[in-house]
């Protein structure tokens, strides 16, 4: 069993579930979820710093494109505009993986551009894990700090990721 | 995409990753995420920033984490808790007074004298710093002594009268006595009349008309009483131990002595010593520690620390 197919095995339930609920479709979610595993046989594991946040961000943009799919089919069938449904079939293409490196990297860098206090509120949500009254217990701030410090972080991490896609 | 579709998936994503179990909440947000595909993928775009962001990288705050600086904010409650700890070793002294400020009755403050007279007409004097507790009942009268000296003129009834002072009750058959206590020294001096003294496990001690006896934890002996001990600007010690010299310069002064150690109960002082001024004080203070050989170990606004000398 190779490295990503042990990585997939652990978390492909976990993906699922998520792409589930967000797209509402359970056959477009397992789509995704297989195309996840397939491209990521294309990536070499040892090149990839965290593996696990990868997956989830090659499935995660599988699913955003699924449903721009989605919506232009509705649109073609309404107006017969097929041009728009070629122009975004061409962005499910292989180099998606290179999409999702770049988009960590972008987020990376975006998040090493934010204030001390709100890099230690996103550090504490999403690498150590804690709650919201955990991080402003932790940090000694109120909640609700936490969570403005928190919504002004995912706000510029959102620009950069639509200087990537607008 | 719209900003403010942009900013309920912000919200839904925090909502949702703060209560993961709330059923309610989960039902809402999919409802939301129903209502329109731009709401599914103004979320996804959520994903992939939260995703990303969550990429184990080097800590970049690594130097300045709170965790790794000495008030760590997470530990603001320790902190908290120390200093609070702290302020109740320094209020500790101050306790055993609260409690008898708590239980008393009848306070005269440090520096003034008072008088009462109760229900059944007996007059009492308390010294100054002196409190006490009044149990007037209907089969018996007592008096106890939480603090300081009193002098109490007993009125004539039915009921007894008694004072009590730790282990120590002095029962009344119609008469004026005082009574002063300090630490474990007890003093009864009777200025007419009888009373009797009782103390755990000791026979009962009659003190009779113009006699007056002192306790210790050395025992008991017959001592002559201090007609002037409330004399104004004076102290006048006729054969005091430590425990009540330092406790009759303490009520006059209106501090709180706190022995560290058990005061000497062997050494006795007969003196007079002027107590009408700051100085005075001091100076009386300091002829007390030398005499006692006591180690004034801290002297502040309200308390003063003693200690034997070793």
């Amino acid at each position: 069993m190779s490295a990503w197919t042990a990585l997939f095995a652990a978390h492909a339930e976990a993906l699922r579930a998520v792409l589930t609920r967000v797209l509402g479709d359970r056959t477009a979610a397992e789509d995704c979820v297989q195309d996840t595993a397939l491209r990521l046989l294309d990536v070499d594991f040892d090149s990839v710093r965290d593996p696990r946040a990868f997956l989830f961000q090659v499935g995660y943009n599988l699913a955003r494109d699924s449903l721009r799919r989605r919506a232009v089919r509705s649109t073609t069938l309404v107006d017969g505009d097929e041009v728009i449904a070629t122009q975004v079939a061409d962005r499910d293409s292989p180099e998606l993986q290179c999409l999702a490196r770049e988009q960590i990297e972008r987020v990376q860098q975006a998040l090493a551009q934010l204030p001390t206090q709100r890099r230690r509120v996103v550090w504490l949500v999403r690498i150590e894990g804690l709650s919201l009254k955990e991080t402003a217990a932790r940090l000694g701030i109120s909640a609700k700090t936490v969570e403005n410090h928190m919504t002004m972080a995912l706000r510029q991490l959102l620009k950069s990721l639509s200087e990537d896609n607008p | 995409m719209n900003e403010s579709i942009r900013a309920s998936a912000m919200q839904w994503w925090l909502q949702v990753n703060e209560a993961p179990a709330d059923e309610r909440l989960q039902q809402r947000f999919e409802a939301w995420l129903a209502v329109d595909d731009s709401h599914r993928l103004a979320y996804l775009d959520v994903l992939l920033v939260t995703n990303a962001a969550g990429v184990a990288t080097e800590d970049p705050d690594a130097d300045a984490r709170p965790h790794r600086t000495l008030f760590k904010p997470g530990r603001t409650a320790g902190w908290i808790a120390m200093t609070f700890a702290l302020v109740m070793c320094c209020l500790l002294p101050y306790a055993p007074r609260w409690f008898e400020q708590w239980r008393a009755d009848v306070v005269a403050p440090p520096g003034l004298a008072r008088v009462v007279t109760l229900e059944d007409g007996s007059h009492i004097e308390l010294a100054a710093d002196t409190a006490i507790a009044v149990a007037m009942r209907t089969d018996a009268r007592t008096i106890e002594l939480l603090r300081g000296r009193v002098t109490i003129d007993v009125a004539r009834d039915a009921r007894p009268f008694a004072l009590l002072w730790k282990n120590t009750t002095v029962h009344d058959i119609g008469t004026r006595f005082t009574v002063e206590a300090a630490e474990d020294a007890v003093r009864v001096g009777v200025r007419v009349g009888t009373v009797e003294v009782r103390r755990e496990g000791e026979q009962a001690t009659p003190i009779a008309a113009g006699e007056s006896r002192l306790w210790t934890a050395q025992g008991s002996e017959a001592v002559a009483w201090p007609e002037q001990a409330s004399a104004p600007g004076l102290l006048v010690f006729n054969h005091q131990p430590a425990a009540l010299a330092f406790a009759q310069w303490a009520s006059v002064r209106g501090k709180r002595v706190i022995w560290l150690d058990a005061p000497p109960a062997e050494a006795r002082l007969d003196a007079v010593l002027p107590v009408r001024s700051p100085a005075e004080h001091e100076a009386a203070l300091a002829s007390l520690a030398r005499h006692f050989r006591i180690d004034v170990v801290f002297d502040t606004a309200g308390v003063v620390l003693l200690r034997p000398t070793h």
